[in-house]
């Protein structure tokens, strides 16, 4: 039985409609209940109950996040200092090690010295733009961190000759092959601009770039010879 | 391969400043805090639907976050950890209070309410989008216990089993206040006729 | 050869020299091959640094005792490998293994050491191993392992998995705990999975994943061009959230929709949806690759 009325009036509900409410809750759950869509799709009352709460139900998963006031980070942070939990800001422990451990040849150490010094600031400045680019998602690629990148893979071709040749190749063939990632993934986003997935990977790349940099950067320092 | 912007690279670097966080580093409990203060935040405001109480309890909940931080080793993924970290400062923020509602398996009574079966203005379908700031007004008006479990459910993407665990209730009685929430949510939608929002059909 | 002053390897060698003679050397091992073998107290849940930078072998494995048992074996008298115990009058916390090059002419041959180890198997594990093959069995503790060309594998690891190989292989056997694995051109295969957290990723290597997805696991598998395999029993729980942006897709579980899973892109193949009750998250992605996500028959 399914009821029609003028406005305010009640709508009763039929054997049907009882059913339908007996099972909509199992029914949003993803429970195979058929009978649900069918009479949704008969009665006009149930139909708009169903189609409320699918839309309900969807706009709460897609509710999006807020931003919390500058001073909660303020506080937290003015806590951890308090308590002391952060401690003076990071330091290159190995690198300084380094530096004080005695050096074999004057030219090697005036050769390493700039690219400790280089590589140090090129490494911060990594460590920055990464912390920045976690949050930022799904954006174009930072310049900053492409310069970045762009400098450290310099400074590893100036002293690669230091480095194993076996270790030297292996570091070589990464970087092209993450080469090859940025530019196929540049190549799609000129041609597609709204394609998130090749943004997203394209990111990746430059990150995996500087980590792999990071890496043979530091083992042309002390190891891998 | 790590990712920035994906959910896998977001693993990835968790790990990384996690390890620099157990030392002390402060560019790590701050990468930490830029990562997940959105959803933190997000997830205070929504179950109390108040700013100001949001706010001081995601502040709890980075604290004790990040005074844990060195007890942390990776059995659980770091933002299933923070999650429930979060609901727990929450849930303990609202029973503090008094909100005995929140507990599920004690519902109130008056929370009860069948399908609304009315004609006329009312009955139009809510429109194919509901604006954010509607919604979000609705939910604050939710009761807290419906708030809660709608939240969790549809919101941040519990399943029940892992509600009745945090809300120490059953899976039934996770579902069938969820099934009221939405429907008290619903007619909260409805009875506020914001005309953005929502148009006759 | 081979330890350094700090410990007593050195007598050990020493011991070995002698009766070296009564045996001819290329028996046991090739010309100028050095060996040094040591015993060290530790505790259970001792910490142990491995760093062979010189290219070799390394293999760990876990035993009950509370002792670290250390072989090295150096291809050449130009090389040594240092052992410093903390503190070095008791059990040890931390043990830390170093090769040193003493002769820089040193071909890469001569530099080559091999280290096997039996270390408790609570023990954490930090391994840098540029150039040679890692493998540890049956240490629970945490596991750090870098190489650039070596491949590594880790069989029954059950605490934070975390291991790098830029160029080289990377194998886990039945992993039971978080598990971050990462590669540039290597193939990463993971057998046994009882992990409820895996990240998994490589650029231009495979993934071939065959284990359990536990319930309120997170699993992610990404490559840029290498193919993903997924092998998991049908009565496993969880969302999929699966593409390829140029390869093929080819999921054959039955999908119900999960609302809070959306494409991550308009282009290429995606299987989205809820396998069973959803509970694990599972995320897989490929740029060029292709992805297989099939139910064990």
């Amino acid at each position: 039985m399914q009821e029609q009325g003028g406005n305010g009036a009640a709508h009763w509900a039929s054997a049907a409609c009882r059913d339908f409410d007996a099972q909509l809750s199992d029914y949003l759950e993803g429970g195979d209940r058929s009978a649900v869509a069918m009479h949704a799709a008969e009665c006009a009352f149930c139909g708009t109950i169903l189609s409320d709460l699918l839309l309900v139900r969807s706009a709460s998963t897609e509710l999006e996040e807020d931003e919390p006031p500058a001073r909660v980070w303020a506080n937290v942070r003015a806590t951890l200092v308090a308590e002391g939990l952060i401690r003076s800001p990071r330091e290159r422990r190995r690198w300084v090690e380094w530096l004080l451990s005695p050096i074999p040849a004057a030219a090697v150490t005036a050769f390493v010295l700039l690219s400790v010094f280089t590589t140090r600031n090129l490494l911060h400045r990594y460590h920055q733009l990464a912390a920045q680019k976690v949050v930022r998602l799904a954006v174009d690629v930072d310049p900053g961190l492409q310069q970045s990148v762009s400098e450290m893979e310099a400074a590893f071709r100036a002293h690669s000759a230091h480095l194993n040749p076996t270790i030297k190749r292996a570091y070589e063939e990464d970087l092209e092959s993450l080469n090859g990632e940025i530019k196929e993934c540049h190549d799609t986003l000129a041609r597609q601009p709204d394609d998130n997935l090749s943004r997203e990977y394209l990111v990746s790349a430059y990150t995996e770039k500087a980590r792999v940099l990071e890496s043979a950067l530091e083992l042309g320092d002390g190891d891998g010879r | 391969m790590a990712s920035i912007p994906s959910r896998a690279s977001k693993a990835a670097s968790d790990a990384e400043l996690i390890a620099r966080a157990q030392r002390g580093d402060e560019e790590a409990f701050a990468a930490l805090f830029e990562v997940h203060k959105r959803r933190v935040y997000s997830l205070c405001l929504r179950m109390t639907g108040d700013t100001a109480e949001a706010e001081d309890l995601a502040q709890e909940a980075f604290l004790q976050l990040f005074r844990k931080i060195g007890t942390f080793r990776g059995e659980s993924a770091f933002s299933t950890w923070l999650h429930r970290l979060v609901v727990n400062v929450v849930l303990m923020h609202l029973r503090k209070k008094g909100l005995q509602q929140v507990s599920l398996d004690e519902p109130d009574g008056s929370q009860d309410e069948p399908v609304k079966r009315e004609y006329g203005d009312d009955d139009k379908r809510l429109l194919h989008s509901i604006d954010r700031i509607t919604l979000s007004r609705a939910i604050e008006g939710l009761p807290p216990g419906y708030r809660a479990v709608l939240v969790l459910h549809d919101v941040e993407g519990y399943e029940h089993n892992e509600i009745a665990q945090i809300l120490d209730c059953s899976v039934g009685n996770s579902k069938s206040q969820l099934h009221k929430a939405r429907l008290k949510l619903r007619e909260l939608l409805r009875s506020q006729r914001l005309p953005a929002s929502m148009s006759g059909s | 050869m081979v330890m350094a002053a700090r410990n007593e390897f050195r007598l050990t060698k020493y011991l070995y020299v002698p009766f070296a003679l009564l045996i001819p050397a290329g028996f046991l091992m090739a010309a100028g091959q050095e060996r040094a073998e040591k015993t060290f107290r530790a505790l259970p849940n001792c910490h142990i640094h491995i760093s062979n930078p010189t290219g070799g072998t390394i293999v760990v494995r876990g035993w009950d005792k509370s002792e670290v048992h250390a072989v090295c074996v150096t291809n050449s008298a130009k090389v040594e490998v240092d052992s410093d115990p903390t503190p070095d009058n008791a059990e040890a916390e931390r043990l830390e293994f170093v090769t040193h090059v003493l002769d820089q002419e040193a071909t890469p041959e001569e530099r080559t050491t091999n280290y096997e180890l039996d270390v408790p198997k609570e023990a954490s594990l930090i391994i840098s191993s540029p150039t040679g093959s890692v493998s540890v069995e049956h240490v629970t503790g945490d596991d750090s392992i870098e190489s650039v060309n070596g491949a590594i594998s880790v069989t029954d690891g059950a605490g934070f998995i975390q291991v790098r190989s830029l160029n080289g292989d990377i194998t886990l056997l039945r992993p039971a705990g978080h598990v971050e694995a990462t590669s540039i051109m290597g193939n990463l295969t993971i057998t046994g999975s009882e992990s409820q957290r895996i990240n998994a990723q490589t650029g231009s290597g495979k993934i071939t994943f065959d284990g359990d997805f536990l319930p309120i696991g997170d699993y992610t598998l990404k490559t840029y061009a290498g193919d993903i395999n997924v092998i998991c029993p049908s009565s496993d729980s969880f969302a999929l959230d699966a593409h390829s942006l140029r390869g093929k897709l080819d999921n054959q579980f039955k999908l119900n929709p999960k609302p809070r899973l959306h494409s991550r892109s308009l282009h290429g193949a995606s299987a989205l949806g809820r396998i069973n009750r959803g509970e694990a998250s599972v995320t897989i992605s490929s740029y060029n690759g292709a992805i297989h996500v099939r139910p064990r028959q």
